[in-house]
Parts: C-alpha cells; structure tokens; sequence
C-alpha cells in the first residue's frame, strides 16, 4: 500500500518555474527593462578601483586576464573529467564517486578564480560589454551552468549512482558538457565582439 | 509498497534532473540546428 502523504515534489516544480520564467523573460520584453535599469550599475563599476586599473594598466588587465583564462582551463578540465567519467569514456578504473569529488573540489576552486578574475575584468570594459548581447547570454549560461551543478548533478550524485537510472546519469552528463561548453564559447565570443 | 520521504526525495531529484537534462539538450539541439540552416540558406544565396 502506498502511502497517503502528499509529497509536492519541489525540485521538480522549480525546474518547471524556473523554465517558465526563462521563456517568459526570452519572449516578453521585460528583459529590456531590466537590461535598461542595470546601466548604472555597470557605470559605477568602471569608476571602481578595479574599473580605473583595468582601463589605464594593460599589463594588469592582461595578466588577469590569463588568469582567468587559467581558471576556465580548469574548470573545463574538472568538467571534461567528471562528465567522462559519468559517460564511462575515461578513468573507468576508479571509482566514480571518487571522481566525482576530486572534480567538484577542483571545480569549486576554479569557479571561484574564475568568477573573481571575471569580475575584474568586467569592471574594465563595463560599458563595452553591457552593450554587447554575447556578454549576457555568456551570464545567463554562467548561472545555468551553476544551478544546474548544485541545484542538479550535485544532489543527484549525492543519492549514489547506483540508485540513479543509468541514462539519466548519462542525460545529466551530456547536459552539463552542453552548459559549460556554451560557457566556454561565449566567454571567447565576447574576446572577438566590440 | 509505502514510499519513505527518502525514497520520494530522490525520486524529485530523478525528475528534475531529467526535466532539466532535456530542456538543456534540447535547447542546445534547437539553436545548433537553426544556426546551422542559416548558414546554409546564406551559402547558397552566395554561391548557389
């Protein structure tokens, strides 16, 4: 007998309004909006200390910079790993679980030098990239990329693979290399716009 | 059989995580296939 306590499935109904949102926000034109109130805030970002640096300093913008570019590496390696290792394409002699952590430590510290260097950066050219579309699909897919990892793949995996369907392991691992793929593309999209 | 909360919980994560998984691919497949038939529509406006 099952049993009779309601059970609303809230990870579930928030995927659901969290897609319905993104829908909502692509086909209406409340985004405009929100994309016109947030000038200021990119006005004030360039009149930072890290705005001033990044504008009159090239060597420091450009060491950053590769920092940055360091940070993505690492990041993407930690993704290529793990998602691998969940597709069984590599490191099939460990333990999956072992990877999956190792990688996650991995990824955690590059998100964080990642966003960091990111954030310097953007203070430098805030005007430039406000203007620029790529720069915004780069931040959508950046925060797709995250809430998938701690609000998917993590609490997922945290179950134990063994009590996941396969092909959903499989289905969430080809989804995250699409996510940080596209990360990855307009990061160096914005490198070749403005 | 009586569901446990536990059971339930990971039965909500399964769900979200293949909603999620789908729309993400999907999405990917949709803007790669339409980028794709762009350029080839301009191609063939170029060259024939």
């Amino acid at each position: 007998m099952s049993t009779t306590a309601k059970y609303y499935y809230p990870r579930s109904l928030a995927v659901i309004a969290l897609l319905g949102v993104g829908l909502w926000l692509a086909l209406g034109e409340t985004r405009l909006a929100w994309w016109s109130a947030l000038l200021p805030v990119f006005e004030w970002m360039e009149g930072t200390v890290f705005g001033v640096i990044g504008q009159t300093w090239g060597a420091a913008f450009a060491s950053v910079q590769a920092i940055h570019l360091l940070g993505m590496a690492l990041l993407g390696g930690s993704v290529l790993v793990a998602d691998g290792r969940l597709l069984g394409l590599l490191l099939t002699d460990s333990s999956a679980s072992e990877v999956q952590d190792q990688c996650h430590r991995l990824f955690v510290w590059a998100l964080v030098l990642t966003i960091a260097t990111g954030i310097f950066m953007a203070c430098g050219v805030a005007i430039k990239v406000y203007y620029l579309n790529v720069f915004w699909y780069k931040m959508l897919a950046l925060s797709a990329g995250v809430a998938f990892v701690y609000g998917i793949r993590r609490p997922l995996l945290r179950q134990g693979l063994d009590t996941v369907h396969p092909q959903i392991i499989k289905l969430v691992a080809v989804a995250s290399l699409m996510l940080w793929f596209t990360v990855a593309a307009t990061g160096r999209w914005i490198g070749f716009s403005g | 059989m009586k569901k446990t909360p536990t059971m339930q919980r990971n039965k909500d994560t399964q769900l979200a995580a293949l909603l999620a998984s789908v729309a993400v691919v999907s999405g990917f497949a949709l803007y790669w296939i339409i980028q794709i038939q762009a350029v080839r529509e301009m191609l063939a406006l170029a060259y024939g």
